[in-house]
């Protein structure tokens, strides 16, 4: 499903450049869950980020979907990131000004979905993740682990063939985190669709079928 | 059909944004109303000042048309038309005038006092004695041609016209002073009943109402009386013409300058808005919203704000007129000493079309220029390096 094969990726800060990535191959198959582990500063946001499309690897090949993302141009990622893929981040991002609804609504429409179908389908999402009441509520009126399962539940609406989640449960408590983390895989599971995620948190990972450890940008 | 639907999910996104990020939106868009609500107001000032500056000129003796050398048969018929407000029939010799030895070449015109008094400024110009009245045998002259004949008020003088077969004697009765050289060496003024001197001359000034056609009046008045000798006031006074002129392009750069400076503001105050959220458009992106949708999103929130905030400042500026031109600004108290301000010192504001199109159009150009290049960077920057700016 997802072929990384021999990725490299290099940084500037200031004068130095600094290797992250180096020579980093492996696959996800489909319907597979893969964790990435490493500590802080060890490239799995950049891999995730080239995994995912959204930043171009210095050499190598991402092929996703029997699609080589980097020979793509910035028309074609876009409509492959809005078809094929959801993201969980960090910081959760959902959008400030948009409330929970229009927030999970937001990939929908952008695949052309909308009306009673969106509806329906958000309504019952929400009330898979218990977050039903919250529906008109605005990002900054919800908890951490409420921002979270909504943040779940946008990656996952559009029924994408992967999801990508890059340390969500980093400042979670590990019991709010676990549940999480069972909801996303759950999800995923039934939607028969991959999900690659990093984490630092070893408790974790036992969610994972694969575990691949990075460290100084190579995978151990 | 969902292509619509689509561009109105991306319109209600951008007006989401707005009304969620009031605050924001507020400061800006009260920039973008007081700067077009400034300039409407500014453009009714310079129009009402060029209103004051043409009704001070004609009102002192012209009138909007001047009619020269007219037969003095010509009848009421030939200068009837909806625009005109009033006509003054002046019938004029030319001759010399003298005191003992002292003689002097002047223009003698025959008026009705009292139709002059209502429809223009010149007795306000009185120096000394009095202005005419109706079958007065007075003699009212300016102060220049006075002094050429070492004469004054009550002192007789004799007109003879220029065959010299022909004079009168008449009694000074009042002198003025305009300070227009033309009118106060050379003109010298008598009721008509009190000419004494046949003359087929006759002179016209014709007042107009607000925004008459003064080239279409002409021609009709050409037309119906088979005279050239019609002349509008920027003929008669091209220095004038050139004054409004000059004042309107001077205008146009002051207003110009205070809305660059304001659009500056408004242009550093929008380039804030859209980098502050340039996290969410990155975010937006990684959705798979593409870049053309980005800078579609980005215009559709100035546009949105513009068109409100611009409407409302239009409407205030409106307002501001409206209230401001029923009793004008009076700029006496500054212009009395000025021999020019012959009708009034007070300035009544105007709006033209082009004032209360032009403000927003400027604001629309500025405010879409302050965010085509925020719209440039989110849309071409990579994904990754857009999410991480906050």
């Amino acid at each position: 499903m997802i072929s990384v094969e021999s990725i490299y990726k290099k940084f500037s800060a200031g004068r130095r450049k600094i290797q992250v990535l180096t020579d980093i191959s492996f696959e996800v198959e489909q319907n597979e869950c893969v964790a990435i582990k490493g500590r802080s500063g060890s490239g799995k946001t950049t891999l995730l980020n080239c995994m995912a499309g959204i930043e171009k690897p210095d050499s190598g090949k991402v092929i996703s979907l029997s699609k080589e993302l980097s020979s793509l141009s910035p028309g074609k990622v876009s409509s492959f990131l809005r078809v094929n893929t959801g993201f969980v981040f960090q910081q959760y991002n959902l959008l400030s000004y948009l409330t929970v609804y229009e927030n999970i609504a937001f990939p929908l429409n952008l695949n052309g979905i909308f009306g009673m179908k969106a509806k329906n389908r958000i309504h019952k999402l929400l009330d898979m993740i218990g977050m039903i009441d919250a529906i008109d509520a605005l990002p900054k009126e919800l908890s951490g682990g409420e921002s979270l399962r909504i943040a779940v539940a946008r990656a996952l609406i559009h029924k994408p063939k992967i999801v990508f989640a890059d340390e969500p449960t980093a400042s979670l408590d590990s019991k709010t985190a676990k549940v999480i983390l069972d909801l996303l895989t759950k999800i995923s599971k039934e939607q028969k669709c991959s999900v690659v995620f990093s984490t630092h948190d070893e408790e974790i990972l036992n969610q994972a079928d694969k575990v691949l450890e990075l460290k100084d940008g190579r995978i151990l | 059909m969902s292509k619509l639907i689509y561009i109105l999910f991306l319109i209600k996104t951008a007006t989401n944004f707005l009304l969620r990020s009031w605050r924001s939106t507020s400061v800006l868009s009260f920039m973008i109303f007081s700067a077009v609500g400034t300039m409407v107001f500014l453009s009714a000032l310079a129009t009402g000042t060029n209103d004051a500056m043409i009704r001070n000129s004609v009102g002192l003796f012209s009138g909007h048309i001047s009619g020269f050398n007219l037969n003095d048969k010509m009848s009421e018929t030939s200068f009837q038309h909806k625009d005109v407000a009033s006509i003054l029939k002046r019938q004029v010799i030319n001759g010399i005038i003298s005191k003992n030895t002292n003689i002097h070449r002047v223009q003698l015109t025959g008026i009705n006092p009292e139709e002059e008094k209502t429809n223009t400024g010149l007795w306000k110009k009185t120096v000394s004695g009095k202005y005419l009245v109706k079958n007065s045998k007075g003699l009212y002259i300016g102060a220049n041609c006075a002094k050429f004949l070492n004469a004054g008020i009550g002192d007789k003088v004799k007109f003879t016209d220029l065959s010299g077969k022909s004079e009168h004697y008449y009694t000074i009765n009042g002198i003025f002073k305009t300070g227009l050289t033309a009118f106060d060496d050379n003109k010298i003024f008598c009721d008509s009943g009190n000419l004494a001197f046949q003359t087929q001359l006759l002179n016209v000034a014709v007042f107009l109402k607000e925004g008459a056609d003064i080239p279409e009046i002409i021609n009709s008045f050409k037309n119906s009386s088979a005279n050239e000798n019609f002349l509008a006031w920027y003929e008669m006074m091209p220095d004038l013409k050139q004054l409004i002129e000059m004042n309107d392009i001077s205008m146009g750069i002051l207003t110009t300058i205070v809305f660059t400076i304001l659009s500056i503001g408004v242009s550093c105050a929008f380039m804030i808005f859209v980098l502050k959220n340039l996290h969410e458009y990155g975010v937006m992106k990684s959705m798979g919203l593409s870049s053309s949708e980005t800078v579609f999103l980005i215009f559709t929130e100035v546009f949105i704000m513009i068109f409100f905030a611009a409407a409302v400042g239009v409407l205030f500026g409106l307002l501001v007129v409206q209230i401001i031109s029923g009793n004008g600004i009076d700029i006496s108290s500054v212009t009395s000493h000025n021999k020019y301000f012959i009708i009034s010192g007070i300035i009544y504001p105007r709006l033209t079309f082009s004032d209360l199109i032009l403000p927003p159009v400027m604001s629309f150009v500025f405010c879409i220029l302050a965010a085509a290049w925020p719209a440039y960077t989110v849309s071409t920057s990579k994904i990754s390096k857009v999410m991480k700016t906050i």
